[in-house]
């Protein structure tokens, strides 16, 4: 990709996740909130693709907003109270808010300036697929193993919690 | 290198441009942009026959006529149905969520077009040869369960609503074993790659060695798309259609140009990922091959379909979650022990 594409295209998806992000925030209407979520997930899983992380990028899609995006939607809508009440209340924190986001935007500012980034970037491997298995299941296959059983007790615990001690 | 026709047709193409444009940048869009027109065309024409032929073949395996008043044997049918639709009036319903019961039937189209930028169509010919491109497949056309959900809730219609949270349930549980039954081919390739998955077949296809994993396959690609007789998302005789319910008019055909794209696109993704993809016996191009494959998968589709009641979803779902699963494991497990017994008898 040339160099004028790429900035025109990062530009362009910038615009959609802060856009999407900012909606989530403001909205009144918690669904759409919650929607706008999703489309902020698969703003930020294209731009993975266009830094050449392909393989993340197919991650946020799938568990993201094909996943994590749709359990969401699915509970607040169930949960949804009604029409004419505003399901995205808002309180008065703005002022612990701005001061959090000051704090991070200060952060990140440091970060980006002090940080040496290498000319070019940084090494991006052409099979990421290849060498994320060989990583995951060689290298650091315990830590792998570890999360998995982590996932299965977790799992466990929703079912019993949800269906109680005896039938479960 | 490549040699299928499509290919070839393509090379010429851009040789004929290249002299009468002279940036070779310039070309290499114009020839994107015409590979996309190609592949929308495809999902337009697809919509076109299939309004005609699903009815053809139901009527067919259910011994009746179907229709014939419209032109010779009935063939002027879908151009009548779609003047019928452009008339129709444009119903919005009162109490809706606006936007969100607009968008949801645009939305529905964009995942179940996206996904034909995937299939290799012939040698050489296939619009992005990435190198996630099953993972990347499956999880693009995993994004086309929320804009049913959208639709479900806009419409402020409790049909339409179950419609929406059956959705969610059906395609959400039947992700899994689709997936996991799909990784046994990925093993004996050793990519994800769909060029690569093709190539793999030139001596045996697939749905010899992985005759557990076509079984799966061909049950949760019918129930992914909504295909009968796992069409409990609309499910007319429960919940008059799901989803669809509150729409009318071209907002309601948007509906049925996504399910006729899948119902073209399973067939395909089962040539491809089976029935070695465009590769055959050399007496017919590999174009041919590859659409005779691709159509009777889609006929396979419609025979199931049109022969079996409809299932509950009680039984869909424990079907899935109890027998589906452990079977796509097992089928895991055997893949790799087979995988190192051949790797031991050479």
């Amino acid at each position: 990709m040339s160099e004028l594409a790429g900035s025109a295209v990062f530009f362009a998806l910038a615009v959609v996740i802060i856009g999407t992000a900012l909606g989530v925030v403001l909205n009144k209407n918690l669904v759409h909130s919650a929607l706008l979520m999703t489309a902020c997930f698969i703003g930020v899983g294209i731009l993975y693709i266009t830094l050449e992380a392909d393989f993340l990028g197919a991650v946020e899609f799938m568990t993201y907003s094909g996943g994590v995006a749709i359990l969401i939607v699915m509970g607040v809508m169930l949960t949804h109270r009604g029409e004419g009440v505003p399901s995205n209340p808002f309180n008065g924190r703005e002022l612990f808010a701005a001061v959090l986001a000051a704090v991070f935007v200060t952060v990140m500012g440091l970060v980006v300036t002090f940080i040496q980034i290498p000319p070019g970037g940084g090494f991006v491997s052409g099979d990421t697929v290849a060498d994320l298995a060989d990583m995951m299941l060689n290298t650091y296959i315990l830590p792998f193993e570890i999360a998995a059983t982590l996932l299965l007790a977790a799992l466990l615990g929703a079912i019993i919690l949800a269906k109680g001690d005896g039938e479960a | 290198m490549h040699n299928g026709i499509l290919y070839l047709a393509g090379q010429s193409l851009k040789e004929l441009m290249l002299p009468v444009i002279g940036s070779e940048l310039i070309v290499n869009l114009i020839m994107t942009l015409i590979c996309i027109v190609i592949l929308f065309l495809l999902v337009a024409t697809s919509a076109l026959v299939f309004t005609l032929g699903e009815r053809k073949v139901c009527a067919w395996i259910q011994v009746r006529i179907g229709p014939n008043r419209v032109g010779p044997w009935g063939l002027l049918q879908s151009t009548a149905d779609m003047l019928k639709l452009l008339t129709k009036e444009d119903i919005i319903p009162h109490g809706i969520d606006r936007w969100l019961w607009v968008l949801s039937p645009i939305l529905i189209f964009i995942p179940a077009a996206m996904v034909y930028a995937l299939f290799p169509f012939d040698d050489g010919v296939i619009f992005a040869d990435v190198n996630i491109g099953l993972f990347l497949l499956i999880a693009i056309s995993s994004q086309s369960v929320l804009p049913f959900l959208m639709g479900g809730y806009a419409s402020n219609s409790k049909y339409a609503m179950l419609g929406g949270m059956r959705t969610v349930a059906q395609m959400l549980s039947y992700e899994i074993p689709m997936v996991i039954a799909l990784m046994g081919i990925v093993m004996i390739t050793g990519s994800l790659k769909m060029s690569a998955i093709v190539e793999a077949q030139s001596e045996v296809w697939f749905i010899f060695l992985q005759p557990i994993a076509f079984f799966i396959f061909l049950v949760t690609a019918l129930v992914e798309s909504n295909r009968p007789p796992f069409n409990m998302v609309e499910g007319e005789s429960e919940i008059i259609a799901g989803p669809f319910t509150e729409y009318t008019g071209m907002r309601w055909a948007l509906f049925f140009l996504a399910e006729f794209a899948n119902l073209l696109s399973i067939g395909i993704l089962t040539t491809t990922l089976f029935l070695g993809g465009w590769q055959g016996p050399d007496f017919l191009p590999t174009q041919l091959w590859f659409w005779i494959k691709a159509f009777l998968m889609v006929i396979v589709y419609q025979w199931i379909g049109w022969t079996f009641p409809r299932t509950r979803m009680d039984t869909i779902l424990s079907f899935g979650w109890k027998v589906l699963l452990p079977l796509a494991l097992v089928n895991l497990l055997l893949t790799g022990f087979g995988i190192y017994i051949f790797r031991w008898l050479l």
